[in-house]
């Protein structure tokens, strides 16, 4: 029986053409949108040490004091290539970091170094820089000179707005694609046929899983057209990993679908139902990094907590990181998080349905 | 052998008691008819005996026994919303609803091909049912609950909300099913639907059978009055008639409106021969005389009573 649901859903959805509309033409859109109009947000050199400038500023240091930052700030130099530029007036090189210009600016004292940096704008590499300058400023620099080394290499990695916004972009657009399953679940019961589904042999239960199914192939379609979309008309390279960037997106896709269906099932009108997916996926995406990116999310006091708790926030640091051929804990943590927030959603619509008290009956 | 046998059906939702023991047994063959007003408890009795809605106690049982699990395949369920895809195309709606039991290749093309020519949408088998006139998706509708020819065919008000032509053919249909062997369930809540094509009927009111029985056993049963009309013409007075006639034993009641006496009655071979006497006494001179047995319509709302049933 499932064929049979299954042919019926498939056939239903690819000759609307809305549907058919938001499956192809949403994730292009969307990631060429955010790829040409947030570029600037992910720039180039965001992640890398390219043109990364610190400033410093001698507040009359002894000789001991100003030595040591040189040694210190030679090293990262060499390191990373970041730049030391001594500045003459600190309020205007402060505006330069809290502008992004610059990574930070080093106060060198007779007590010691003074480091301020933007709360909000520090970009990753000046991270990276104030986490070398801090273990070196406290300890011996000679001692923890490979180690600094070594973890400089593993943040060299250089990806751009095409990249990024192709999957987050992609990732945002599966989670909407949950809105047709909802839609198409809702309509069952809207239309009364789940009550002649439910009477015949097949049962609610089928129709739920071939939703579900038709949800995932609409999202596999998805993911196909972003890759030759992206990989074709924005060269953007999926790397060395792509197989696991593609089973991550299919446990999204996944994870969507389950829900969409859930919604549908449970909401007792459609503007219920297209609430309830919309805003679950808005905030997912946003906070996820699908408009603003990781990087100035993961600096923001509070909200770089709250936004552990959106699936899109690890999916899109494991796909980011998999584009980059690093395959890390995060990727099994994110198929972990999708899988079980799928196994929830199902579980919890389970335990929701009524249960018949007496006699023969189904619930409803 | 009774089809369908229902005993002491209860149900209630919270403090609402919307089926109060409903007792009911349907024979092979039959068209039966559940009437009662809206919110009388017909549609929740009839999600009870598909297993659509649990109930609190009572027992529905299907031929030999069988319960709903087991018998489901054996209904076709035509219910009062419409239960079809907008989006699929009449052929699609009914092959698809009709492969859900397992049909399939030519059996399944022969069975969707009969049941639109049934109802008359063969032409229009390959439109989209979102472009169906509200007729044309009931026949719809109806097409999708019997093409694989069940046994036992529960309709719930197939004909509301569309034009004669659709609704004779509807009936029609429902007649055509039953000679082909079906057993139909019809609830409505329209007396002359009820009165062309059941053969027996029961009344709910307020999750309850207040009748049962043939048409004539329930008009019976009730001891309902038939109506005499007598014409006397516009100028007649019919002031004195009309005191002389509601003094008579088997007069129950006596309206004038004009020129005519409206006189309600129970079973008197005698009482128009006494009317006329009585006219010849106050000097009137009788026109015509017409006679109307008490409709199930009027049955129907000497039980349930005139009130509109508008949910508080």
């Amino acid at each position: 029986m499932l064929g049979v649901i299954l042919k019926k859903e498939l056939k239903a959805f690819f000759t609307n053409k809305g549907n058919l509309v938001f499956m192809f033409l949403l994730p292009i859109l969307l990631i060429s949108i955010f790829s040409f109009a947030l570029g600037d947000y992910v720039k180039a050199e965001y992640g890398t040490f390219e043109n990364g400038k610190m400033l410093y500023y001698n507040d009359n240091a002894s000789s001991e004091m100003s030595e040591k930052f040189a040694l210190i700030s030679e090293k990262i130099n060499s390191a990373t290539g970041v730049t030391f530029e001594q500045v003459a007036d600190i309020q205007s090189a402060k505006e330069q970091v809290e502008s992004s210009e610059a990574y930070g600016l080093i106060t060198v004292t007779n007590s010691g170094f003074d480091y301020f940096r933007s709360e909000f704008n520090e970009p990753e590499g000046g991270r990276t820089v104030r986490g070398l300058f801090t273990q070196m400023a406290a300890g011996s620099i000679s001692s923890t000179e490979n180690q600094n080394i070594q973890h400089i290499t593993l943040k060299a990695d250089k990806p751009d707005a095409k990249k990024y916004y192709t999957f987050s972009g992609l990732a945002f657009s599966i989670l909407f694609m949950g809105l047709l399953v909802g839609y198409s679940v809702y309509d069952e019961k809207a239309y009364g046929t789940i009550t002649r589904i439910r009477l015949s042999r097949t049962g609610s239960g089928v129709m739920m899983f071939s939703k579900i199914l038709t949800g995932v192939i609409c999202g596999c379609v998805q993911i196909v057209s972003a890759f030759v979309f992206s990989s074709l008309v924005l060269g953007v390279e999926w790397g060395g990993k792509t197989v696991w960037i593609f089973l991550l997106l299919l446990m999204l896709v996944l994870y969507s679908a389950v829900f969409g269906a859930v919604i549908g099932m449970l909401s007792k009108n459609k503007s219920m139902c297209q609430s309830a997916v919309l805003m679950v996926s808005m905030l997912c995406g946003y906070l996820g990094g699908s408009v603003t990116p990781l990087y100035l999310l993961e600096n923001m006091p509070v909200l770089n907590i709250i936004i552990k708790l959106s699936p899109l926030y690890h999916l899109n640091r494991a796909v980011t990181a998999l584009s980059n051929n690093i395959l890390d804990k995060n990727t099994l943590y994110t198929v972990l998080v999708l899988t079980g927030l799928s196994a929830f959603m199902l579980i919890l619509f389970t335990l929701t349905r009524s249960k018949p008290t007496h006699g023969k009956g189904a619930a409803v | 052998m009774a089809l369908l046998e229902i005993k002491g059906l209860q149900k209630a939702f919270k403090d609402v008691k919307a089926v109060d023991g409903v007792d009911l047994s349907i024979e092979a063959q039959e068209i039966y008819g559940i009437l009662g007003p809206n919110g009388a408890g017909k549609s929740t009795t009839i999600g009870c005996l598909l297993g659509l809605i649990p109930y609190d106690s009572g027992k529905v049982v299907f031929e030999n026994g069988a319960e709903i699990k087991k018998w489901s395949k054996n209904i076709g369920y035509v219910p009062q919303d419409l239960a079809i895809y907008p989006d699929l195309t009449a052929k699609e709606n009914v092959r698809f609803f009709c492969s859900l039991y397992g049909f399939k290749g030519v059996e399944l093309k022969q069975k969707v091909n009969k049941a639109l020519e049934l109802v008359g949408l063969e032409d229009v088998a390959d439109k989209k049912s979102g472009e169906f006139s509200g007729g044309m998706k009931r026949r719809l509708n109806l097409a999708c609950g019997i093409a694989r020819s069940p046994k036992l065919i529960i309709m719930g008000e197939p004909t509301v909300g569309i034009d004669p032509q659709s609704r004779n053919r509807i009936l029609e249909n429902v007649k055509a099913l039953n000679e082909a062997g079906a057993t139909i369930l019809y609830t409505t809540h329209y007396m002359p639907e009820v009165e062309e094509i059941c053969s027996k009927v029961t009344i709910i009111d307020h999750g309850k059978v207040i009748a049962t029985g043939t048409k004539a056993d329930i008009i019976g049963q009730l001891g309902n009055d038939t109506e005499l009309t007598l014409d006397f013409g516009e100028d007649a007075d019919l002031s004195g008639f009309a005191n002389a006639a509601v003094s008579m034993v088997s007069v129950h009641g006596v309206k004038t409106d004009g020129g005519k006496c409206v006189i309600k009655h129970s079973e008197d071979s005698e009482l128009l021969e006494k009317l006329m006497n009585t006219a010849h006494k106050c000097g009137l001179r009788v026109r015509s005389i017409s006679e109307q047995e008490a409709s199930l319509e009027e049955v129907f709302l000497d039980l349930t009573g005139k009130a509109l049933r508008d949910k508080k």
